[in-house]
């Protein structure tokens, strides 16, 4: 039987989590593995370049229509036969959201998705933070191995990735989740390369990629496109096919070392002080 | 009666089955959450001790609800729970299970442990199998673990038949399956919710019918059970059940993992039901029975014709029973006297829930009734109004001067042999009375 590979992708909201998830989805996809890409956010938005105007229903939407969901309801076939789920939500300000994730990702399980598509590796791409149980479960034992940090150099960005690395120590010391490194998806914040390189350091992970940042993104998105479907030909698209080629190589894996608040705050500094 | 009211169950069944009519939410109401599902299975052994994470108040009904006891017993077995309040339900209660457990361990050192949880906990989602997997292999070892909030779906049926499947995942030894015994012998599974001395007198009458077979109990699924007497339990021959859910995870599991097969008949409600799950049972273990040649066989044979009789063939009986496997070995008895049964305050769901048993029963074995649609008691009033001298089934004092046949399952003889002769008793009885002309009192 094959090794299932489940890579689960966290950062701030708006860093540019779904972006790289679903790049880093075609990508692989382009390599020739079959991925599933779930998205693991009320907004239900990750996968919508991957997908164009097909998108079906969210998990929990189909929830609301009828108790049995069936594989076909919940799953669409995205750019480059990748398989993409939106795990969906509740409208904002009312429900729980981390128990929608809860019951979608018990859906997932029941409906054997992973073993009825034949997938080799599924990603998921979880909203923002680690904010509730919900959100950490792509983290539990039956869910991903491995976990990568979405990050900027500006402050809230990387201290949302070292708080997300507290949850990944906790579920590691208990698990074999790791983190697999930090992929840098560059705002051109100042001293980026610095910081981010010092907080993987710290952490003691890797800079596993460093995404530039480039229009040609945005005007791929605005066709609901990924950069690999809509501008394969570009260098941002190269970008992703070496991520996609490096997490698949990828053996350095760890139990992360996250800073408190004050050696946080002491680590952002520091690139200064050297200044 | 209103015919655009009524309809066939057999229909009704097969287009839930299909999934051609929308249907509410509605929990079984006698029966709760998978939460009392497991804990009612766990329970039955003494060598397991329970541990709730959540809130404390679905551990502290335990020992008042009437299920959980009778007149001279109620429930004092060890109840544990990770009480959890406000600032666990906040920050998380997993340190507070992990805790608790050890402190379980070391308090109850002979025990395995099961841990449950309630609504509370898996709505903040704390990883409680991560928890137990970050304990040492030893503490680790002793402890199983069900999801079991009462809110996502899982019923009660799902909540035994789940623990029973983790029973015997977890603490069963199969090697021990197949060893086998000179004579033929069954482990016998009682239906839950059984109290002394309804229980004694049941287990006595049906290894008293076992016996008509040739067969002998091996083993009895009963309160004060333990992981040694699951053990013995693979030397039976077959596994026999008298409730047609209750216990069925743990048979398909001993028929998987174990070899041991089981009757799939259950229910033996009246003459006609106790002789086909014997013979099932025969049938199963080879065994060359004539089971009509038995004197206690013929002799209530005779009863049921004499009582049959003055019933009179065709006549309407009206049948009011939420819960499905009840309802069907009640339409089951009306139809082996005869009558002509009308089901009323059918609940869909109730039928979805148990799916399996109503399309084995009504789909596969042809067991059918008139469905009467109705919402409210006036309704079904109304119809027992229009029909000519029924009898009612149902266990409410709402039908004045009616002939109601009044039969609580819970404290009475109802399965085999015996069972159809107390039932026959008492209808014979309901039909020599006067009825009662008020409803306010129940009749003695």
């Amino acid at each position: 039987m094959k090794e299932l590979r489940q890579i689960a992708v966290y950062g701030k909201g708006g860093i540019g989590k779904s972006t790289t998830c679903s790049n880093l989805s075609a990508a692989l996809s382009n390599q020739g593995y079959r991925v599933l890409q779930i998205g693991c956010d009320p907004k239900a938005d990750s996968t919508k370049n991957l997908v164009g105007d097909q998108k079906k229903l969210s998990v929990l939407e189909q929830l609301k229509l009828k108790k049995n969901a069936v594989l076909d309801d919940i799953v669409t076939k995205g750019f480059a036969n990748t398989y993409c789920i939106e795990a969906g939500g509740p409208e904002p300000g009312f429900g729980c959201a981390g128990r929608g994730i809860i019951t979608a990702m018990e859906i997932v399980e029941k409906l054997n998705v992973f073993q009825e598509l034949d997938i080799d590796i599924v990603i998921y791409d979880v909203l923002g933070d680690v904010v509730c149980g919900g959100f950490a479960v792509p983290l539990r034992m039956s869910f991903a191995k491995e976990v990568y940090l979405v990050t900027s150099g500006e402050t809230m960005a990387l201290y949302a990735a070292n708080n997300i690395s507290k949850a990944i120590k906790r579920f590691g010391e208990r698990s074999s989740v790791r983190l697999g490194g930090i992929i840098c998806n560059q705002r051109n914040a100042y001293l980026e390369h610095e910081v981010v390189e010092k907080l993987a350091d710290k952490i003691s992970t890797q800079v596993i990629s460093w995404i530039p940042r480039d229009n040609i993104v945005q005007e791929c998105e605005m066709k609901n496109k990924t950069v690999v479907e809509g501008a394969p030909d570009s260098a941002q698209a190269k970008v992703y096919d070496d991520l996609a080629s490096k997490i698949i190589a990828n053996t350095n894996m760890v139990i992360p070392t996250p800073l408190d608040d004050e050696g946080f705050d002491l680590m952002i500094k520091q690139p200064l002080m050297m200044d | 009666m209103d015919k655009s009211k009524t309809v066939k169950l057999s229909s009704l069944v097969s287009a839930i089955d299909k999934e051609l009519i929308e249907i509410g939410e509605c929990i079984d109401m006698h029966q709760f959450c998978a939460f009392w599902g497991a804990y009612d299975v766990f329970s039955y052994f003494d060598d397991i001790v329970l541990l709730v994470h959540g809130t404390s108040g679905c551990t502290a009904n335990r020992h008042f609800l009437s299920a959980m006891g009778h007149k001279d017993f109620c429930d004092s077995k060890t109840h544990l729970t990770t009480n959890m309040k406000e600032n666990d339900i906040i920050f998380g209660g997993e340190q507070k299970l992990i805790d608790a457990l050890n402190e379980t361990a070391e308090k109850y050192p002979d025990k395995n442990i099961a841990v449950l949880t309630n609504c509370c906990t898996d709505i903040i989602g704390d990883d409680v199998q991560g928890c137990i997997e970050s304990l040492p292999e030893e503490l680790r070892s002793r402890i199983v673990f069900m999801n079991t909030g009462g809110y996502s779906g899982k019923s009660y049926r799902d909540g035994t038949e789940n623990a029973f499947r983790l029973l015997a995942e977890k603490l069963y030894d199969f090697s021990c399956c197949g060893s086998g015994t000179p004579n033929k012998t069954v482990n016998l599974f009682l239906r839950r919710w059984i109290w002394d001395p309804s229980k004694t007198n049941e287990i006595k009458n049906i290894i008293n019918d076992l016996a008509i077979i040739g067969v002998e109990v091996n083993e009895i699924f009963d309160h004060g059970f333990n992981t040694e007497k699951l053990k013995k339990m693979g030397k039976a021959d077959l596994n026999v059940a008298l409730c047609p859910f209750f216990s069925r995870g743990f048979l398909d599991q001993l028929y998987n993992l174990g070899g041991i097969g089981y009757s799939d008949a259950a229910a033996p409600v009246g003459l006609d039901a106790t002789v086909s799950w014997l013979k099932n049972i025969a049938e199963k273990l080879g065994i060359d029975a004539d089971i009509m040649a038995d004197e206690r066989v013929s002799a209530l044979s005779l009863e049921r014709d004499r009582l049959r009789e003055k019933i009179g063939e065709g006549r309407k009986c009206v049948i009011w029973n939420q819960t499905g496997d009840r309802l069907l070995s009640l339409i089951g008895f009306a139809k082996e006297l005869g009558m002509k049964p009308i089901v009323v305050g059918v609940e869909p769901s109730a039928i979805r829930e148990k799916m399996h048993i109503f399309r084995k029963e009504v789909l596969e074995g042809g067991l059918d009734a008139t469905v009467y649609a109705s919402k409210y008691i006036d309704e079904i009033r109304e119809l027992v109004g229009e029909l000519d001298d029924p009898i009612i089934f149902c266990n409410d004092n709402y039908f004045s001067g009616k002939k109601v046949f009044r039969y609580r399952f819970a404290h009475n003889n109802i399965y085999g042999l015996e069972g159809a002769k107390s039932m026959y008793a008492e209808l014979t009885k309901v039909l020599d009375t006067e009825p009662n002309k008020y409803s306010l009192f129940l009749e003695e």
